[in-house]
């Protein structure tokens, strides 16, 4: 060591000043508890061949162990040799980049396994004395086996041992086990104030360290919570946005709706009007466009309405094949003459328990998605039957299919591949199945092949009456 | 003889509309565009049935309704509305029938007048 040639007391108070200026700079525990060793271990002065720092729990349980210096002779004559051809000062072994050969002996790796409860000792036991009292007690040769059974094979070649509290934010914390073996030089009285000053000054610095450890955790918690209420903020705000939308979207669905109700009613006169009366073709074709934009607007408009009110089922006996052949009376002539062809096999015996309008909503949007997708000279297969327990109504086509790879995002509102879509229509169907109806619905698709809709419905005791509008 | 119905509708085109459809089926049909003129006719003519809408200027369709019912408790009612949502407030007491419109079909109305006064 450089300061080796200095004497005794000068070299004593260069360390104290050392130490203490290497505790003042850090609020690291860890290199409070590395700079408390090293000090105590460090040169001729203190006179200390090994220390040991142990923290000590709320419930008086001893652990958390770091030491410095060799196990046994052989390693002190290592570690000695080791240090002084280092040359290395008492600052440069305060730094981390020294722990690592400080700390990876026998004796330090051992400490680190140590527990041990204070509570369990008898009460003359000199360490649980030393932390109860809150006193540095020094054992002699002859009573260095006094210390726990925990230590007793560290003990073997110390001639002295010394045991140290520290007392961190007001309460004994932690404790300094610290001997002269190897070299057996006596613990002086000057050696223990010195250790007494190092002691309180570390645990000064650790009592730092830890409020500053958990002030730094508590800075993190409120900034967590805050950055959460941030998010918070920012999800209400899109919330009120979406309630806004909502609500305006719904009064316009309203507004749009009595005017397509009259329009389409119209036309629709008119074309009865073509059927009875002989009239230019152009005007039935012309009038069936009316219906069929309209019933498309309709559509839009209830796939919003329904998405803004969740509204149970009003359910009813439902001849199936006839709710088919309304549903299609206009929409097949506009599947016709897109050059797509459109197959129906309906059984006439077939009655639903349903919500009718809303069994309505489900027919017609699948099969508005199928007449999207289809290709030039496609075509349309509408299957329905019933088993004991179900009534299936499957609506496949020869269309472009869906990707594999999106084909489980379908089904999430907003989520559309077409251009004039808003995304409403399978989300809404699938809520009408399977919420309302207790159903389920099955998609099978394959690209450039065509996709195929399976919608089952479980069966229920008919009885139409139930949900008839008497009124009390 | 022709059963008479009162459709009380504030949408003009609409009157015509409904008035054309179920007269081509048989029916007299006599409108007016708010709930208190349907009041005033009440009193003065016998009525075989109600078709009623819910959104309407001075009187709303459930006002009109309840005091049609304070006047003649069994005349059947037909509520004859765009909003789907009020569908369950209704079905138990207000009316007899709740037909949300359509473009597509006037059938619906048309079936549910035949199943409830014939014709």
């Amino acid at each position: 060591m450089k300061m080796e040639n200095k004497d005794k007391l000068d070299y004593g108070i260069y360390l104290l000043d050392t130490i203490c200026r290497g505790l003042q700079a850090t609020l690291n525990a860890d290199k409070i508890v590395h700079i408390v060793l090293t000090g105590l271990t460090a040169g001729a002065s203190l006179g200390f061949s090994r220390a040991a720092l142990f923290f000590i729990n709320e419930s008086g349980l001893l652990h958390k162990g770091r030491g410095i210096g060799p196990f046994d002779p052989e390693e002190a004559a290592k570690i000695w040799s080791d240090l002084t051809s280092s040359a290395a000062t008492l600052e440069e072994m305060f730094e981390n980049s020294h722990r690592r050969t400080l700390e990876s002996q026998r004796f330090p790796v051992e400490i680190k396994t140590i527990t041990c409860e204070i509570s369990k000792l008898s009460d003359d036991n000199p360490l649980k004395k030393a932390i109860l009292k809150n006193e540095i007690v020094v054992l002699k040769e002859s009573e260095r086996f006094l210390v726990p059974q925990e230590f007793h094979r560290f003990v073997k070649y110390s001639n002295e041992v010394v045991i140290a509290p520290v007392k961190i934010s007001g309460r004994v914390s932690a404790v300094v086990l610290a001997d002269n073996a190897f070299h057996q030089r006596k613990i002086s009285q000057e050696t223990l104030s010195f250790l007494s000053i190092i002691l309180n000054q570390a645990g000064l610095a650790l009592s730092n360290a830890f409020a500053y450890e958990n002030t730094k955790h508590n800075l993190e918690q409120l900034r967590h919570l805050n950055e959460k209420l941030r998010q918070m903020q920012e999800d209400l705000l899109v919330c009120e946005r979406f309630a806004a939308a909502g609500r305006i979207s719904t009064y316009l669905a309203h507004e749009i709706r009595n005017p397509l109700a009259t329009i389409g009613g119209f036309a629709r006169q008119i074309l009865e009007i073509c059927k009875e009366k002989n009239v230019d073709p152009r005007i039935s074709r012309n009038a069936r466009v009316i219906v069929n934009e309209v019933r498309r607007l309709e559509l839009v408009v209830n796939n919003l309405l329904r998405f803004s009110f969740k509204q149970p089922a009003q359910k009813e006996s439902i001849h199936l094949r006839d709710l088919f052949d309304e549903l299609l009376e206009v929409l097949s002539i506009n599947i016709n003459d897109s050059g797509a062809n459109l197959k129906m096999e309906v059984p006439d015996d077939i009655y639903i328990f349903a919500d009718k309008v809303q069994l309505g909503e489900v027919i017609y949007n699948i099969i508005h998605n199928s007449h999207e997708s289809m290709k030039p000279g496609g075509s349309i297969f509408i299957k329905a039957g019933e088993n004991e327990k179900d009534i299936w109504i499957e609506i496949a086509d020869t269309g472009y299919g869906i990707p594999e790879e999106i084909l489980d995002q379908i089904f999430n509102p907003f989520f559309t591949t077409r251009s004039d879509g808003l995304g409403l229509g399978l989300n809404i169907v699938k809520t009408i199945v399977e919420e309302n109806h207790g159903g389920k619905i099955e998609i099978c698709s394959q690209v450039d092949v065509g996709t195929s809709v399976k919608i089952t419905f479980p069966k229920k005791e008919e009885d139409g009456k139930e949900n008839s509008f008497n009124r009390g | 003889m022709a059963k008479k119905i009162l459709l009380i509708e504030d949408e003009a085109n609409q009157r015509i509309l409904y008035t054309e459809t179920l007269e081509k089926h048989g029916y007299e049909v006599e409108s007016v565009s708010n709930g208190e003129d349907g009041l005033k006719l009440l009193e003065e003519k016998t009525f075989d049935l109600v078709i009623v809408d819910i959104k309407m200027p001075k009187m709303s369709g459930l006002e009109t309704i309840s005091n049609i019912l304070g006047q003649r408790k069994n005349l059947p009612v037909i509520i004859y509305t765009s909003y789907p949502q009020y569908k369950q407030d209704f079905m138990s007491w207000a009316a007899d029938a709740y037909i949300i419109k359509s473009s597509t079909s006037l059938d619906e109305l048309v079936s549910k007048v035949k199943e409830l006064i014939g014709g």
